[in-house]
């Protein structure tokens, strides 16, 4: 067999315990070591003994990846809410796996991008069908510099997500994990190789509403001025917010960012830090001075049918190939604070329907996503990437 | 048309606005929709659904539904801080928690709260709890119970996840919201329970009553029938006792009867009669000699007349000494009646008879009836077991038919009067005593009032017979019948009774000598 996967989704609350059951489940699924767990948990969780308990069931030498998430996705629901786990564990004959972390990558990013992908390359014999990459949103790193030194080393696609933790007004502390352990600020990836098909789709739900903006002041990933004003004021005349600025006043507006090279369309992206004293605000990737931005508004229509249709095109490229597994890197903004739990387990048991009832399936909804667009790498919000692994 | 960028501006910006409201509401929205739908779920299906339930419900629906990493429920005396009951998800109370007597009074001061140690807050008291729990934040609610009790609800963060929940006022408000009604089904759970409780145990009481009544009525019942038992034991003592006395009078008569008729037996054998003959023949002698005047013609006329008279009086005196001789005769008979009615006279019992001895009881019993003179009794006893009975009742109805039996063979002319005495098994279980006779038989017109009460054919009966005997032999637990060609063929009196089982059985280990021979037909002496 070339590629055997056994997704599980976890609702139990001791977490050691949760851990080992979920191990104990794909270990006896799989029949064999895994040569990846890919592994998503809800804050609630104690991630430390979780992924001790993973690890005492699925033994010392398979490799765990993963972060924590607003929520996790799995065959027939999502879960925001409490305590919840995503895993999908890899193997089989055909499959090549390479693992890697880099700590810190707020710091000296595009080295610790081309050092992470450059692990993973070297790990396999040909090239990565396509790598997998989790990180901290809220230690400052700017994804497109991360994206841009892994992007050229890895030669495959990079798609995955921005570790989160529950929706909330605050944004505090994400957690990645290598192996056993856990930690912030930091990024992981994950390569995969061999004789299988990586299929990829994605959607965003944004329509441009025609108000643009010219960014005129940043600082890294911040956005100081709009149009020579302060972000902040800016923003609270644009959506009409008063007070202090929190995730709801971002949430509803998306800003798009031109691609170069590409005239129509731009990166959905979305501020989720207000700083007050700096009277800026922070996106997950940094806007050069200078760029026209356009405002876009997000409709419910817009996010279900252009998932629907990133499920028709996947469908449309797995024809006559065998699925095995599906992975879903969803946005927080677009689920339970936006779509809502049941309009989001609706849309996710349509996309697995439609896909095929016998694949396992697994994510985590992130607070930000990786998806390439124009053959690079791009960082977005607001979108659901879908990555099928087929035979 | 063509708008104005500035219009169009305007335009996105209403839009941004209200996308933006539509975005918080959405999220306060589904935060609320979360604590109704947890509102609906933790509601009981029945009401009769146990407190630990209610409380596990409730704490499962605060860390599964509503993302608290930890919840707890309490119930807790006011006084002493003792826990009555306590569930917490998902981790066990530590050994030994209990609520501080500083925080019991702070949740009965406030009611409903939110603890986060920090300056400007007052929920120092809570701070023991707090550490005893490893909470760092928590929404608490207090609420007081039906038993005098408190319910407190606790939903939480320890130090790792409390950065993640930030416990807003609107989580707050439906956190009380929830726990109060919560609070209430609870109160009403032990409400339920006490209902129950008391329902189960009034219901046991109502059994213990019941079984107590039911004991009740049997004991009544017992003691009526004792009473009635009593009552004709009593009656029966009592005419027994009359009996006895009578009897005991007319022994004592007897006896007296019977000794002036020896008495005068002897003195009747005393009497000097042969003397009067012998004189009579020493003057015959005298007379032959010359003793007597040979010229008075009455000489020889008292001499025949002496020899007649001596020969007289020897006659009447043997007549005398026999009738007396006979007088005795009947009175041992009398006697040994009085002497077998006094063994009857006592109370009646169950005791084991052996029928055959009863019948022949029976037929001594009437045997001085003047009726039985010209009448040939054959008893016809077949084998069968001893009856567990009144051996005086069954004699009484025996006693009775045998008299009937006698008086219809009285009243018919037929030269061949004949009574016989069965005995005999009539089924399993059941014995036979008949009394046959070929009297004059039982008219069909009367065969159907043969048994009630006053109904006679005799002009000196009383119609009280064979009523006591049929009535008597329903409350031995038998019956009594009787069978009749019709007028002039006689008659057959059948009394059936139950046998004891331990009257089978004493026939079938009965040594087969000692039984009353087969089909035995005798004649009774007149």
């Amino acid at each position: 067999v070339k590629l055997i996967a056994k997704g599980v989704l976890s609702r139990q609350r001791n977490s050691l315990e949760a851990g080992r059951s979920a191990g104990l489940e794909i270990a006896a699924s799989l029949q064999r070591p895994p040569k990846l767990v890919l592994t998503y948990l809800t804050v609630n969780h104690d991630q430390v003994q979780f992924l001790a308990g993973l690890r005492e069931a699925v033994g010392p030498a398979a490799p765990i990846v993963g972060c924590s998430g607003q929520g996790v996705m799995g065959r027939g629901a999502v879960y925001e809410d409490g305590y919840a786990a995503s895993l999908m564990a890899l193997a089989g004959d055909g499959l090549e796996v390479a693992v890697a972390r880099a700590d810190d990558v707020h710091v000296d990013t595009r080295a610790k991008g081309a050092a992470l992908a450059q692990k993973l390359r070297a790990a396999h014999t040909r090239p990565p069908k396509i790598c997998l990459a989790h990180y901290d949103p809220l230690c400052g790193v700017d994804l497109d510099v991360l994206l841009s030194g892994m992007g050229p080393q890895i030669e495959a696609p990079i798609m995955g997500g921005a570790a989160a933790h529950f929706f909330q007004a605050a944004m505090t502390t994400t957690y990645q994990y290598f192996g056993t352990d856990v930690f912030s600020h930091g990024a992981v990836a994950v390569s995969l190789a061999g004789d299988f098909s990586a299929e990829m789709a994605f959607s965003t739900g944004c329509a441009p509403v025609g108000y643009q903006l010219t960014v005129t002041k940043v600082e890294g990933n911040m956005i100081l001025e709009f149009d020579g004003r302060s972000a902040l004021d800016v923003w609270r005349e644009v959506t009409g917010a008063s007070g202090l600025l929190d995730i709801m006043a971002s949430s509803s507006v998306a800003i798009g960012v031109p691609v170069a090279g590409v005239e129509r369309g731009h990166l959905i992206r979305a501020a989720f830090v207000f700083d007050e004293k700096r009277r800026g605000m922070l996106l997950g990737a940094a806007v050069p001075e200078g760029t026209v931005v356009t405002l876009y508004h997000r409709t419910v229509d817009h996010a279900l049918t252009g998932a629907d249709r990133a499920a028709q095109e996947l469908a449309q490229r797995l024809a006559g190939k065998q699925l095995r597994a599906v992975l879903g890197f969803e946005c927080g903004g677009r689920t339970r604070p936006f779509l809502g739990m049941d309009a989001t387990n609706e849309e996710n048991r349509a996309l697995q329907a439609k896909l095929g009832p016998g694949a396992e399936w697994a994510g985590v909804i992130c607070w930000g996503e990786l998806f390439p667009i124009g053959g690079k790498p791009g960082f977005h919000n607001y979108t659901f990437p879908l990555l099928a692994l087929a035979e | 048309v063509t708008l104005s960028q500035e219009v169009v501006d305007s335009k996105a910006k209403l839009l941004l606005q209200r996308e933006r409201e539509l975005y918080e509401l959405r999220h306060l929205r589904s935060r609320a929709e979360e604590w109704f739908t947890a509102l609906h779920a933790v509601w009981p299906e029945r009401f009769d659904v146990a407190l630990d339930v209610l409380a596990r419900r409730a704490t499962d629906l605060l860390v599964g539904a509503l993302s608290f990493e930890y919840a707890a429920a309490f119930e807790y005396r006011t006084e002493t801080g003792e826990l009555v009951f306590a569930c917490s998800d998902p981790v066990p109370l530590p050994a030994g928690f209990q609520i501080e007597r500083a925080a019991a009074e702070h949740f009965e001061a406030r009611g409903v709260g939110r603890y986060e140690l920090a300056e400007g807050t007052d929920d120092a008291p809570l701070e023991q709890l707090a550490q005893s729990l490893g909470l760092a934040k928590f929404f608490w609610r207090w609420c007081s119970s039906y038993r005098n009790t408190r319910f407190l609800f606790v939903a939480g963060s320890s130090p790792r996840t409390a950065q993640f929940h930030l416990f807003p006022n609107t989580d707050r408000d439906h956190f009380a919201m929830f726990t109060s009604h919560a609070a209430a089904l609870l109160s009403n759970s032990l409400l339920v329970a006490d209902v129950r409780r008391e329902q189960f145990e009034l219901a046991a009481a109502n059994r213990g009553l019941d079984s107590s009544l039911r004991e009740l009525e049997q004991t009544q019942a017992k003691l009526l029938a004792s009473t009635q038992m009593v009552a004709l034991a009593s009656r029966e003592a009592g005419m027994a006792e009359v009996a006895t006395g009578i009897l005991h009078n007319v022994g004592n008569v007897l006896n007296s009867v019977n000794v002036c008729s020896e008495v005068a037996l002897q003195r009747v054998n005393a009497l000097p009669v042969d003397g009067v003959g012998r004189v009579v023949d020493l003057l015959a002698e005298q007379a032959d000699v010359g003793a007597c005047d040979p010229r008075d013609p009455r000489g020889p006329k008292a001499l025949d007349y002496l020899q007649r008279l001596s020969q007289r009086l020897a006659s009447e005196r043997a007549e005398i000494a026999s009738e007396l001789g006979q007088l005795m005769q009947h009175l041992t008979h009398v006697a040994a009646i009085v002497s077998r009615q006094q063994a009857y006279a006592r109370t009646g019992s169950v005791e084991r008879c052996a029928l055959a001895e009863l019948m022949d009881d029976a037929l001594l019993l009437a045997s001085n009836s003047h009726h039985q003179r010209s009448v040939e009794v054959i008893r016809a006893f077949a084998p069968a077991p001893d009856v567990a009975i009144d051996r005086h009742r069954v004699l009484q109805i025996l006693v009775n038919l045998i008299n009937n039996a006698l008086q219809a063979l009285n009243d018919s002319d037929r030269p061949d009067k004949r009574l016989v005495a069965r005995i005999g098994v009539a089924a399993e279980q059941l014995v036979q005593l008949a009394i046959e006779d070929n009297g004059v038989g039982i008219a069909p017109e009367h065969a159907a009032r043969l048994f009630q009460h006053g109904f006679t054919t005799r002009p000196d009966g009383h119609g009280f017979g064979l009523h006591n005997s049929a009535l008597t032999a329903q409350e031995l637990g038998g019956v009594l019948r009787f069978e009749s060609a019709g007028r002039g063929r006689g008659a057959t009196f059948i009394l059936e009774l139950p046998v004891a089982r331990s009257g089978w059985d004493s026939l079938s280990n009965r040594p087969r000598s000692s039984q009353q021979a087969g089909h035995t037909t005798h004649a009774q002496e007149p």
